[in-house]
């Protein structure tokens, strides 16, 4: 084959290799929906359409009848209200872990291209990296070790809700820094100068030119520690404590056992609601850029 | 940046201190921790550890790190673990790079859908998405269910599984530096070259991959670690029968409750993927992709 024809040939790869990604990276995804409406206990066999796990989960999260079909295992009250209660524990944690890794990395990502020269400045940026780059369990072992010592010295923190939120602001904090970074880096210093001149002060100037400008960048970084929040398993189970359960937590230990087809629609519906809230988000974005660039 | 100090409220204190002072301690001091804890050895009771400091002398030893060489149970799990992480990041990037490859030279009203299209898995649940691998794999799963045959043909628990798992799972995490770095290629480059004669197999090979280098490398570095220490994908899919340090650390910790042992195979684990880091680190010097 000449090596035209075969130049030819390989510029015709990437969009079928895109489309085949593509399909490889929603496969399980749709596999688990379309299977979630399965009626039967064996995951596999197509058996009909039936709606009976998302009723058996309805049952299981609200205490109702849990029914015929079901064996009652992984089914009772209790493991009902602790799906419940991991979910709203999941989504509190979230909310409070983003919220302080938004200041935090917000001040880190500043005070490393704004902040001028001060004192462990290379120590802030290399940390930085820190939860980015190691693996989550090397971090997992040591914040344990940190919170296990401390509090044999001085008797706190006692580990759950608190130590959790701790390491999970520590995990979002690199990110935001990394997008606030990433951000002033490529923003105009002249225009907060523009406005000293104008006769800001300096925390006026920050308020009125560069926050707003960073906004943007400080709301996907929150946006992606939540998600990492949310989603968390293994820094999670080290550092939490027997009182405080999260949902991914509760999901582990569980499809650790079993496979069990209540967590198939539980899951077809988390699911259902990321994408969804990551397309809307998605959809203001473009719409947003698209309006910036025409106007 | 001159008057810095003025425009800080907290001055003369540089606001830089605050998240240094709380990554000083949840992060630096914990890995000193961790060396410092992996010199000690297991004990009943309350941290479930030796003190390695006591009578004002230092009481720790190698003898974690000893067991970790020479117990082949330990030591193949890092040899393993290496081989598997290499093949996975190997394929990651042989699949991602026409990815971003079709991604960068799409048309501008097109890009935004296509890359919607790529990230939106990557924000749904990380854990979902294996558990969803894992009643597909299962012996009484949907792929034993289409196929059928009696006894179900075992997917989970093999090398396979894990392979698929490691490059389903990070997949987006090398398509996105690629992309950026693809995004900002100059192809008059290429043309320059084909002007000069070059086919455009030889116009790919002495333009264009070079300069996709820095690219690759940042993401084989933010793909490759992580992987070393997946335990929530070794757990669901290949727990038995394949040897992933990061699981095996987790239940040394949570089962064993060795946790000296664990800290070490945690210090092990960073020394063996820092030759990778510094050998991808010289293909992009500047660290111009990985700021991005």
């Amino acid at each position: 084959m000449s090596t035209r024809r075969l130049a030819e040939a390989l510029s015709r790869l990437p969009p079928v290799l895109f489309a085949a990604g593509v399909v490889f990276l929603y496969l399980p995804i749709l596999v688990l929906a379309v299977y979630s409406f399965n009626a039967g206990r064996t995951v596999g066999v197509w058996s009909g359409f039936s709606l009976e796990h998302y009723q058996t989960l309805w049952n299981t999260v609200t205490g109702g009848d849990v029914g015929v079909g079901t064996r009652g295992e992984g089914a009772d009250a209790r493991s009902g209200a602790n799906i419940l209660s991991a979910t709203v524990n999941s989504l509190i944690l979230a909310l409070l872990a983003s919220a302080l890794a938004a200041v935090l990395g917000t001040l880190a990502g500043w005070a490393l291209v704004r902040g001028g020269r001060f004192w462990g400045r290379p120590l802030l940026a290399v940390l930085l990296i820190g939860p980015v780059v190691l693996p989550e369990i090397v971090l997992g072992v040591s914040v344990l070790l940190v919170f296990v010592q401390v509090e044999q010295l001085y008797g706190w923190p006692p580990r759950g809700f608190i130590t959790v939120l701790l390491a999970h602001a520590t995990l979002g904090m690199a990110f935001v820094a990394m997008v606030v970074r990433a951000r002033l880096l490529g923003m105009d210093p002249s225009l907060e100068e523009a406005a000293r001149d104008c006769g800001a002060t300096p925390p006026e100037a920050f308020r009125t030119v560069t926050l707003p400008l960073l906004l943007p960048g400080i709301v996907s970084g929150f946006l992606l520690a939540f998600t990492l929040s949310l989603d968390d398993v293994i820094m999670t189970s080290f550092v939490t404590g027997p009182e405080f359960s999260t949902l991914p937590i509760v999901i582990f230990s569980a499809v650790r056992l079993r496979v069990t087809p209540e967590f198939n629609a539980l899951a077809t519906i988390m699911m259902a609601v990321v994408a969804l809230g990551a397309i809307t988000y998605a959809g203001f974005v473009l719409r947003a850029a698209r309006r910036a660039s025409a106007g | 940046m001159s008057g810095a100090a003025t425009r800080n409220p907290l001055a003369p204190i540089p606001l830089g201190w605050i998240p240094l002072g709380w990554l000083i301690a949840l992060i630096l001091l914990p890995l000193i921790q961790l060396i410092g804890i992996s010199s000690s050895v297991k004990e009943l009771g309350v941290p479930p550890y030796a003190p390695i400091f006591s009578e004002g002398r230092f009481q720790g030893s190698t003898e974690n790190y000893q067991l970790i060489l020479e117990d082949s149970y330990y030591s193949d799990s890092f040899f393993s673990t290496f081989g598997f992480v290499s093949l996975a990041t190997g394929l990651i990037i042989l699949l991602a790079l026409p990815m971003a490859w079709f991604l960068a030279r799409a048309p501008e009203r097109w890009r935004g859908l296509w890359l919607l299209l790529v990230m939106v898995p990557f924000w749904t649940s990380f854990l979902l998405r294996i558990y969803a691998w894992r009643t597909i794999l299962a012996d009484g799963g949907v792929l034993n269910g289409l196929i059928g045959t009696e006894p179900p043909i075992q997917f989970l628990d093999t090398p396979g599984a894990l392979l698929l798992g490691l490059v389903y799972s990070y997949l987006p995490f090398m398509i996105l530096p690629l992309y950026a770095t693809l995004e900002r290629l100059d192809f008059s480059l290429v043309e320059a070259a084909r002007d000069l004669g070059a086919s455009r197999i030889a116009a790919f090979f002495t333009v264009i991959l070079p300069l996709l280098l820095p690219g690759v490398a940042a993401g084989a570095i933010l793909v490759f670690i992580p992987m070393m220490g997946e335990v929530v994908i070794p757990a669901l899919l290949a727990s038995r029968e394949v040897f992933m340090v990061g699981l095996r650390i987790y239940d040394e910790f949570f089962k064993s409750l060795d946790w000296p042992l664990a800290a070490a195979m945690c210090v092990i684990l960073c020394l063996v993927f820092v030759p990778p880091i510094l050998a991808l680190l010289r293909l992009d010097p500047q660290g111009r992709a990985l700021a991005r």
